[in-house]
């Protein structure tokens, strides 16, 4: 990969859209498999 | 020195008193015991069995909606099951003192908190411990080294240890004469 896509792919604003992203996603994802995870306060 | 250990202490004592009475907290009843909430979930699913009429049976929403009502009928479900104890106006009210036998509805998820928030706090300091240590700290902040900040992140879930550590052997927080102060 060209050296300089590599340095702006690693610059802070583009990280942070990246990072907001995921995470955004995973807790999406995460609490549509396990809704009401007040239910797991049982355990 | 006294006071600081009371201020730790008095709160221990409190959250460790075991409780005399299991289900009926400050007036609170066992949800499924109570009538309110009963009352609440029936309703709950005849708002959705009325909207369920006005789609033809197969149809997305008509699909989506019994879904809901499923979820709702878990939901209700779990709750009454698991010792949750409903107020007056028949909704789950939660525990938050600390006494083990509510201690997932508040404690755990706290305590889970705080080590996710303390987790990213960590390693954000180190990066920027790290970038201190660089020819070009500013520059590292803005461009970000990812394989030095993938490494600090995943060895971050270390970090109440190394937060002991680091207090410990002096390196966690620095003299007061140290701290940088605005003129006055």
């Amino acid at each position: 990969m060209d050296k300089n896509f590599l340095k702006y792919l690693s610059t802070a604003p583009v990280l942070l859209v990246t990072w907001l992203s995921f995470t955004a996603a995973l807790t999406i994802e995460a609490l549509r498999y396990a809704p009401d995870t007040l239910s797991f306060a049982g355990y | 020195m006294k006071r600081w250990i009371l201020f730790f202490l008095v709160p221990l004592f409190i959250s460790l008193t075991p409780s005399p009475s299991f289900a009926d907290v400050s007036g609170l009843t066992l949800c499924k015991d109570s009538a309110i909430f009963k009352r609440r979930f029936d309703g709950s699913v005849k708002k959705l069995v009325n909207r369920l009429n006005n789609y033809d049976q197969g149809t997305p929403s008509y699909l989506a909606l019994e879904n809901q009502i499923n979820q709702t009928k878990i939901r209700f479900d779990k709750y009454g099951k698991q010792g949750l104890l409903c107020g007056s106006d028949g909704l789950p009210h939660l525990i938050v003192d600390g006494r083990w036998s509510h201690v997932g509805e508040f404690f755990i998820p706290a305590v889970l908190f705080i080590y996710i928030t303390g987790w990213i706090g960590w390693v954000g300091r180190s990066y920027l411990q790290f970038t201190r240590q660089t020819d070009k700290p500013n520059e590292n902040e803005i461009i970000i080294n990812v394989p030095v900040a993938l490494g600090i992140i995943s060895s971050g879930f270390l970090w109440p240890l190394s937060a002991w550590n680091e207090l410990v052997s002096g390196d966690l927080i620095v003299p007061g004469d140290e701290v940088t102060i605005s003129p006055r």
